[in-house]
């Protein structure tokens, strides 16, 4: 089953964390966006396999864009 | 210099345990140096220390500011962390850059400097504030006060949030749980003035007023004071006055006044124009010069050397684009 990683707050994206293809933890850090100077990861729910990144760095985002799918 | 036990300093990392001069106040962990205060303040929050617990460096060897940029952070300044816990949602949590911004120069201002900050939190001083005691003879530093890549300011320090905790709640929602603050602070210059490539750009408080920072025997207290006096102040602010519209309000009235960006033209990643406004959010308002008002909330702020020109605009007449974003 594919999970979509939405962005939780609007921002810009800083850093992304994982790449296609990547096996992650419950837990990992997968992107950190930063929202008026406000670092803020997003984390892994659950386990799984990163099956595509829908952002890149330094892109303006708003909350409850999709970011990542993960294959569970 | 000693460390807090009278030891001399060694230079190496102390042992993290609280002092115990703080009567009962959140506890202050004072390192003679550390790799950076934000990931002992990590350390401090995982162990369950309370809102507006510090940590005070003398130095740090891996100090960081904004996405992960160095940060200078010789034996010259104050290198401080503070755990926040607060419970709240993130939309409303990224206020607290705001906050913080303001409580610092608060304090500054409470202690007769006329600090001023680009947003969204750096804090600028006016060039033309330094170096006052010495105007009169003219023995200033050849291109001290000229315009520099802030323009008329310098930079004397900043502030970063890093969220550390979060709880997801009903719904797709977040809220955030934990946070550790960090502010950088130039006190004095480094030994021999800043580098070349930040003389332009970095000021200290020792150049607005020596007495701020105390002779070089008692620098150790001196910082210590200011840590214990900022670190009130943002244990206060934090989050109370991000948590209320009321008095986000008011921080963000003060912040405007206090405005180094506001009515300036500058760049903001692709986004070219001048400087309106801070919205009732916290969200710094770009006007391009198509008349498009961009809704900043993150990003590279660049100060144009020059102010822009004169506003006659008023908000009402813009071709104001809520929903725009600085794509």
């Amino acid at each position: 089953m594919a999970t979509e990683i939405k962005a939780h707050i609007t921002g810009t994206i800083w850093k992304i964390k994982a790449a296609v293809g990547d096996s992650i933890d419950e837990g990992d850090t997968l992107i950190i966006i930063e929202s008026m100077k406000m670092e803020m990861p997003i984390e892994a729910q659950d386990p799984g396999t990163v099956k595509e990144v829908r952002c890149r760095e330094g892109q303006p985002v708003t909350e409850g864009d999709v970011l990542m799918v993960i294959d569970d | 210099m000693t460390r807090d036990d009278g030891r001399p300093d060694d230079g190496r990392p102390d042992d993290g345990r609280p002092d115990d001069d703080h009567g009962d106040g959140p506890p202050l962990v004072e390192l003679a140096s550390s790799p950076s205060t934000q990931e002992a303040a990590r350390r401090l929050f995982a162990d369950g220390a309370p809102h507006g617990a510090l940590v005070l460096a003398h130095v740090q060897t891996a100090g960081r500011g904004r996405r992960g940029r160095t940060w200078l952070s010789g034996p010259h300044g104050l290198w401080l962390s503070m755990v926040v816990r607060a419970a709240m949602p993130l939309s409303r949590a990224a206020r607290l850059p705001l906050v913080a911004a303001d409580a610092v120069v608060g304090v500054l201002a409470a202690r007769g400097v006329d600090a001023r900050v680009k947003w969204p939190n750096d804090v600028l001083l006016p060039a033309a504030t330094l170096f006052a005691a010495t105007h009169a003879t003219g023995d200033v530093r050849a291109g001290a006060l000229a315009d520099g890549p802030l323009g008329p300011y310098r930079k004397v320090g900043g502030l970063l949030l890093e969220v550390v905790d979060t709880m997801r709640g009903p719904g797709e929602g977040v809220a955030l749980q934990g946070a550790v603050l960090g502010l950088g602070l130039n006190l004095r210059a480094p030994d021999g003035g800043f580098p070349d490539e930040l003389r332009a750009i970095a000021g200290c408080l020792a150049d607005v007023d020596a007495n701020l920072v105390g002779a070089a025997a008692d620098f150790a207290a001196v910082r210590r004071a200011w840590a214990r006096a900022l670190g009130s102040a943002l244990a206060h602010a934090l989050p109370a006055d991000a948590d209320d519209d009321t008095r986000f309000a008011a921080v963000v009235a003060r912040l405007r006044r206090r405005s180094a960006t506001l009515g300036r033209r500058v760049t903001v990643d692709s986004v070219v124009g001048l400087a309106m406004d801070i919205d009732d959010d916290g969200a710094l308002l770009v006007r391009d010069d198509a008349g498009h008002v961009h809704v900043v909330r993150a990003g590279d702020v660049v100060l144009s050397p020059a102010a822009g020109p004169p506003c006659s605009t008023t908000r009402a007449d813009w071709t104001y684009q809520a929903a725009e974003k600085a794509r």
